[in-house]
């Protein structure tokens, strides 16, 4: 009886935990504009996890794994002028979606959310929310955001002398899609 | 106390639970994903050199595929006139201009052409090794050297014949380098050169010579670094004569740029000359300053995103329209970038430098074209400017610099001092400004010794023009001169831009009574917009009537500019051997029907002194 209400406790666990979504290989862009110079790079290497039952959504990404098309952007994006990789090695975001109600996991569709919290760049801790949409299909599930941040926020300065060659918005894209965990 | 034992199960599993969820650490999961890569993959070392010379020598860097690499060496003349010739500076007694080509990574073709003994040489070099870690382990890199120099100097006596085949050295290097850590990189580098046996006066000099050489380079700060070469030449193997040569030097390295300043004992640049035939030993009165500046040029670009990770999941998206959104209706829009840079050839353009930014600027105008091939159509010769534009604010800059006009015009020695300042900026939106107005006013200091070689060159007896009255004094006074400039421009879209630039120039000594002391000309300059990257220039100095010295002409210039990051590189044919307002504007001897036409180009680099103010 014991040993039987232990096992079931521990199944009881495993379905909570049914409810988290993971990735290794989520995508996030991000993207300047300017009339000079449009800056445009990209991460493969994103780990996220989102809980579908409380709407807790997590990211964490390795900054030197954003790859650019010149191998200069890269360097500078690097640089002391810049990120700071060898400082600041990750970036993260940790929020909830808030309406997680509207989103049916058990049905096909197109979900627009919002998710709100808190963005973690060069240990720089700012609020942002953000649109974006859950999509449920052959129960897969993928996430599709894009929004803007100031990047002077974070003291992400750059050289003086590109200030009108990079834009103070920056558009970051998140894409990924997720497999039960 | 059954139920109170479930009750604790219940309580602990859900602990059990809670704690579960929290296993799911997204940093340790972000670092073993990046672990596993690592591990995974061969990490080649990169930049165990910051370029493909360490000073003279080659280090066992290659180009990247597709990419060229510009290269610029000066060496100047031996440091013994002191300041008059600014420590040899005025004298570029070695200049090699080439370029290093990566066919593959690996592989990389090159050649230049050095004004030494009016040299040329071509190279082929091959990375057999390359250092790395991770899944492949591999200790240091190896490079293979090979190249082939030709001297084409002729010899002071016409009498001696040398046949081609004797002109010719060869040089052979295997160069073994480790990084040992991001500070500190060492090489090694076993030479031989081989010269051909009859230019030899003695049969006893031997043709094969041999040395060792060894680099090394220390980091300094991220961008910086210092480095030293130095070769031991075999003793039955060297040129009698001839001294093992150390060269130390200190680099910046910014993006696509490397900039290398380095003191010598040797002349040349190239194997045979660096190498081989050093006259002089490395002591005070031998060391000749020198620089090196590379700047990398992509000719084939990368034919896909290869850079990114292969597990890509899809091409990024971008979605421009969410960009920038405005939220005031009709803002001031302030035109940017009327032109790439400060200057357009030889003058000034309305462009202002960044606040807190030091913009350096080299620029180089050769002999005439009209001199032949012998001396490459004037490259042997370089008249020059080095100099540096700082923004106070974004609208006010502060300048200055050195001319010197070698063996182009022996007579400039001259300082340069300048303030500029943009009045009026182009803007459209809900102020609408038609064009942008920058006033410039620049004063210029003759440096040259007392002689009566001062002036304007003669185009009718030779020499130079003389005040017969004070041959050999020159009254401190008379030897400045001023400029004062107004420019007006207007972007009239990024493909054109127009410039218009009425301009007095006030001499407190004219060299012939005939014309007043202050000079008006006119200029007109415009910038034709070829490709996102890459203008057209054009730049014409009218003299108004009566304003013009005897025997000198308008000037003109045709440039072609390439911009990248911070740096633009223009290439220009002008008229005019000098680059500030006296000279290019009064004192133009050229005249472009007879051919007098100068190759030149200036570099301009960009480097951030006050970091823009942080908010919040």
């Amino acid at each position: 009886m014991k040993i039987l209400s232990v096992i079931i406790l521990i199944l009881a666990s495993f379905n909570v935990n049914a409810q988290d979504y993971l990735t290794r290989n989520g995508s996030i862009s991000i993207y300047s504009h300017t009339d000079l110079e449009d800056v445009k790079g990209n991460n493969n290497e994103v780990v996220s996890l989102f809980n579908s039952a409380t709407g807790s959504f997590d990211f964490k990404v390795a900054i030197k794994s954003f790859h650019f098309v010149k191998a200069a952007m890269e360097d500078h994006f690097n640089d002391e002028n810049y990120m700071e990789t060898d400082k600041y090695p990750k970036a993260g975001f940790s929020g909830k979606i808030s309406n997680m109600a509207d989103v049916n996991f058990s049905k096909d569709g197109v979900y627009t959310v919002t998710v709100s919290g808190n963005l973690t760049i060069k240990d720089v801790t700012k609020p942002v929310t953000a649109k974006g949409t859950i999509t449920v299909k052959n129960n897969k599930v993928s996430v599709q955001s894009i929004f803007t941040v100031k990047r002077k926020d974070y003291h992400v300065m750059g050289q003086s002398f590109v200030q009108s060659k990079l834009s103070d918005d920056i558009q970051i894209t998140v894409n990924c899609d997720y497999d039960k965990r | 106390m059954f139920k109170k034992r479930i009750l604790l199960i219940v309580i602990s599993s859900l602990l059990a639970l809670h704690n579960f969820a929290q296993d799911v650490n997204l940093d340790s999961l972000l670092d073993a994903e990046m672990d596993k890569k690592t591990k995974s993959e061969t990490q080649l070392t990169e930049a165990t050199f910051k370029t493909g010379r360490l000073i003279n020598s080659h280090t066992v860097e290659t180009a990247q595929k597709g990419v060229l690499d510009f290269k610029l060496s000066h060496r100047f003349s031996a440091t013994d006139d002191g300041l008059y010739d600014m420590l040899g500076l005025d004298n570029a007694i070695s200049i090699r201009v080439g370029g290093d080509y990566g066919l593959t990574n690996r592989l990389t073709i090159g050649g230049g052409r050095s004004s030494y003994e009016k040299e040329y040489d071509a190279f082929l070099k091959y990375r057999l090794l390359w250092q790395s870690s991770g899944k492949t382990n591999m200790p240091v890199s190896l490079t293979l050297v090979s190249s082939a120099m030709l001297r084409t100097l002729k010899p002071v006596n016409d009498s001696i014949k040398i046949s081609t085949v004797d002109k010719f050295s060869y040089a052979f290097q295997a160069l073994l380098a480790r990084k040992f850590n991001s500070n500190f990189s060492m090489q090694l580098m076993p030479t031989m050169v081989i010269n051909n046996p009859s230019i030899l006066k003695d049969n006893s000099v031997p043709s094969k010579l041999l040395s060792i050489g060894i680099g090394a380079r220390l980091k300094l700060s991220k961008r910086t670094g210092l480095i030293a070469e130095y070769y031991y030449q075999l003793p039955d193997y060297k040129l009698p004569g001839s001294y093992n040569p150390l060269s130390i030097g200190y680099e910046i390295e910014t993006g696509g740029h490397v900039f290398q300043f380095n003191i010598s004992n040797s002349t040349g640049i190239t194997e045979r000359t660096a190498i081989t035939e050093t006259k002089n030993p490395f002591n005070l009165d031998n060391l000749h300053l020198g620089f090196n500046i590379s700047r990398v040029f992509t000719i084939k670009k990368p034919k896909d995103y290869s850079r990114f990770n292969s597990n890509a999941q899809a091409a990024p998206v971008y979605d421009t329209t969410q960009v920038a959104v405005v939220k005031e209706k009709n803002p001031i829009q302030y035109t940017q970038a009327t032109f790439t840079t400060t200057r357009l050839i030889n003058g000034h353009t309305v462009e202002t430098t960044q606040r807190g930014v030091l913009d350096l600027k080299v620029t180089h105008r050769f002999g005439k074209l009209n001199t032949g091939f012998y001396n490459v159509f004037g490259l042997d010769q370089a008249s020059m400017r080095i100099g540096a534009d700082y923004g106070i604010t974004n609208r006010l800059t502060i300048g200055g610099g050195r001319s010197a006009g070698g063996l182009v015009n022996p007579s400039l020695k001259e300082y340069d001092g300048f303030i500029k300042y943009k009045i009026i900026q182009q803007s459209s939106g809900k102020k609408n400004v038609p064009f942008t107005v920058t006033a410039l006013s620049s004063v210029m200091y003759n440096s040259l010794r007392e002689t009566k070689d001062i002036g304007v060159k003669d185009p009718v007896n030779g020499g130079y023009y003389t005040d017969s009255s004070q041959t050999v004094k020159i009254n401190n006074s008379d030897r400045f001169h001023f400029a004062y400039e107004l420019l007006l421009a207007r972007k009239f879209g990024d493909a054109f831009s127009l410039q218009l630039m009425p301009t007095m120039v006030h001499y407190n000594i004219v060299p012939n009574g005939s014309v007043p002391n202050d000079l008006f000309t006119i200029g007109a300059g415009v910038r034709i917009r070829l490709t996102p990257r890459s203008n057209l220039n054009l730049e014409y100095y009218y003299q108004l009537p009566g304003h013009k010295l005897p025997g000198t002409y308008n000037s003109f210039a045709v440039g072609y500019e390439l911009e990248t990051g911070g740096h633009v590189f223009q290439f220009q044919l002008t008229n005019s051997y000098g680059t500030t307002e006296r000279t290019f504007l009064h004192e133009t001897s050229g005249s472009w029907g007879d051919g007098d036409i100068h190759f030149g180009f200036n570099i301009a680099r960009v480097f951030t002194i006050v970091k823009p103010k942080s908010v919040q």
